[in-house]
């Protein structure tokens, strides 16, 4: 086997490449290592490359092959993981000035599962600044380019995540979404991107942005990865408060199906009239016909308060939470700090120098809509209509099984086409926040290309726990459609 | 700069100072300029009648588990001090708190 060909296996043909011995868990971390080398320079999709710990990580697991030990089920599989989930003498930046230097002394909850199950963690992936924005081009280190098209975003903010396992750097990346920060830069890279249910995954040790809709989930080339990567982070822990302590399914079993009959799943009506791109739409109508060819139900469902509403209920809530939860930042325990004269003195400098403009504006908004004089008209107002989104959605599952929607309305846009207009930028999370009010778990994935050979991306939206729904429709397509494939700059491989 | 805009501009100065984040002047205005087209599709939200709807309703989802009120022992004191800007002592050090010659307001 050539080299550069352990770029494009999955997690599944690595660890059974390890099993007969065909190759050792050094080959392919150093190839993979090379690889990165040759192509950060183009595409900024690390923020910190783990070179070293990955080098001497798979020594020691090449090692414990050769003691027969156990191998987990991500054994030697190379991972990348967002730069806001901790890893233990590593640093996180969150993408901003303000961590620039942080090494945080303690692992996330699903670091330690990635670890346990044999993963090398290969790098921390640039990303928005604390997970905000759509492009990855509001990290303090420099934006991530798309690799279909270098001219052209990654989607943000797993912007990093995203272009990392379609560039082959891993099959398996680690992302955070709030408002679509997995299921978009999927979309715009073309590979799946999986927002889980909202609390089957500890988000112990994530950097919390807007802490009743942060989750943590998977990015992978194909299903069968996809589905074992959440297996592996979505053990139960007790450390995150609101992870769900009930028994997780296999997830690899919803991917064996031959049919969807008797299965319901859900378009969004009218959605042939929306402003969205007309090869997007194509895609939609393409991926119904493959679930209706599958034996399934094709059915209506109307969500008119959630896309009219959804945008400007979740940035009402978004920002006051990270308002919130971003107080932390204030020059004393951690991370940046100014010298200044006194306390206010030390907050006030080190908050106006330590953050970017984008994390400035949601501070600022979160901030307005909880002041004691505008509580009532938009912060409650937004928690309310959250509640009728909520229950839109539990009307359209009394119809579907499964969603099917436009993953993201437009194609990805060209760097610094939308950083100057941020209700313009918004629109980028149209179809992927509605899941995350309503805890729902989300999935993107590539259906076709366009005509200027850019990935077309759709996204399938289950009921609460319903990640084996949307695996089971997923797998109907990708037998059609084959799974995502690895891009540098536009060659196709 | 219109009245709208003046007024505009004095919100921002009072939500900054709330939020602990200092502008300069050309932050002050280029938010400014985004704030209200922002504000102005946040208050779309009236449109819609909530009269009666509970807003921080739970009954649906599944209640919070209890964990054990276990001690664990950890001991890397020395390397979260590490971390802060200045220590001293096993302590985090600040700069003073009260300064005689400010103007409270």
């Amino acid at each position: 086997m050539k080299n550069n060909e352990f770029l494009k296996l999955s997690a599944f043909e690595l660890t059974s490449g390890y099993k007969r011995g065909s190759f050792t868990v050094s080959d392919v971390i150093e190839t993979v290592l090379e690889h990165i080398e040759a192509n950060e320079r183009n595409l900024n999709a690390l923020i910190t490359p783990m070179y070293e710990e990955a080098r001497s990580r798979a020594w020691m697991l090449d090692a414990a092959l050769g003691r027969g030990e156990d191998m987990g089920p991500l054994f030697g599989v190379p991972v990348v993981v967002k730069d806001n989930i901790t890893i233990d003498g590593i640093r996180t930046t969150c993408g901003s000035r303000m961590l620039e230097n942080w090494i945080p002394p303690y692992s996330a909850h699903v670091v330690e599962c990635l670890e346990r199950a044999g993963a090398v963690i290969i790098g921390k992936a640039n990303m928005d600044e604390f997970a905000m924005g759509s492009s990855t081009e509001y990290s303090a280190f420099g934006p991530t380019l798309n690799p279909w098209d270098l001219s052209r975003v990654p989607g943000g903010s797993s912007g990093g995540s995203a272009a990392s396992v379609a560039a082959g750097y891993a099959p398996i990346s680690l992302g955070s979404d709030t408002g679509g920060s997995i299921r978009q830069p999927a979309a715009f890279c073309g590979v799946y991107g999986l927002k889980p249910t909202y609390s089957l995954v500890s988000r112990y040790g994530l950097v919390a942005f807007a802490s009743s809709l942060d989750q943590i989930g998977p990015f992978a080339r194909n299903l069968s990865d996809l589905a074992m990567a959440l297996q592996v982070i979505s053990e139960v822990d007790a450390r995150d408060a609101t992870c769900i302590r009930k028994e997780r399914p296999n997830y690899s079993e919803f991917l064996n199906v031959e049919s969807l009959k008797g299965f319901k799943v859900g378009y969004l009506s009218g959605y042939e009239s929306m402003e969205i791109d007309e090869e997007i739409k194509r895609g939609v109508t393409q991926a119904l016909r493959i679930c209706q060819d599958a034996g399934a139900n094709i059915v209506e469902v109307k969500l008119p308060i959630s896309t009219r509403y959804g945008l400007p209920c979740y940035y009402t809530i978004a920002p006051a939470e990270a308002s919130s939860n971003l107080a932390r930042f204030d020059g004393v325990q951690y991370g940046f700090s100014v010298e200044a004269e006194d306390l206010q003195d030390l907050y006030l400098k080190t908050r106006g120098a330590g953050f970017g403009p984008e994390v400035k504006r949601r501070i600022l908004i979160g901030t307005f809509v909880l002041g004691s004089s505008r509580y009532d008209a938009y912060y409650l107002q937004a928690q309310k209509v959250r509640q009728l989104i909520i229950r839109e959605f539990d009307a359209a599952f009394s119809e579907a099984d499964v969603l099917l929607t436009p993953a993201t309305p437009t194609l990805p846009f060209k760097r610094g086409e939308k950083i100057t207009d941020p209700v313009k930028a918004y629109m980028a999370d149209l179809f992927t926040i509605p899941a995350n009010l309503a805890g729902l778990p989300g999935l993107s994935m590539k259906i076709s290309f366009s005509h200027s050979g850019l990935p077309v991306g759709v996204q399938l939206v289950g009921k609460r726990f319903g990640e084996g729904d949307i695996l089971k429709t997923a797998s109907v397509i990708e037998k059609v459609v084959g799974p995502a494939v690895i891009s540098l700059g536009g060659d196709r491989k | 700069m219109d009245m709208m805009s003046n007024e505009l501009m004095e919100d921002i100065r009072r939500v900054a100072r709330l939020a602990m984040l200092e502008l300069n002047e050309e932050e002050s205005k280029q938010i400014g300029l985004q704030f209200k087209s922002i504000l102005d599709q946040l208050q779309t939200l009236s449109e819609l009648d909530t009269g009666d709807i509970n807003p921080f309703r739970l009954e649906d989802m599944d209640p919070m588990p209890w964990r054990a009120d276990e001690v664990h022992t950890w001991n890397r004191y020395s390397e979260v001090l590490s971390q802060a800007p200045e220590s001293e002592d096993g302590y985090f050090k600040v700069p003073r708190i009260v300064r005689e010659d400010r103007d409270e307001k």
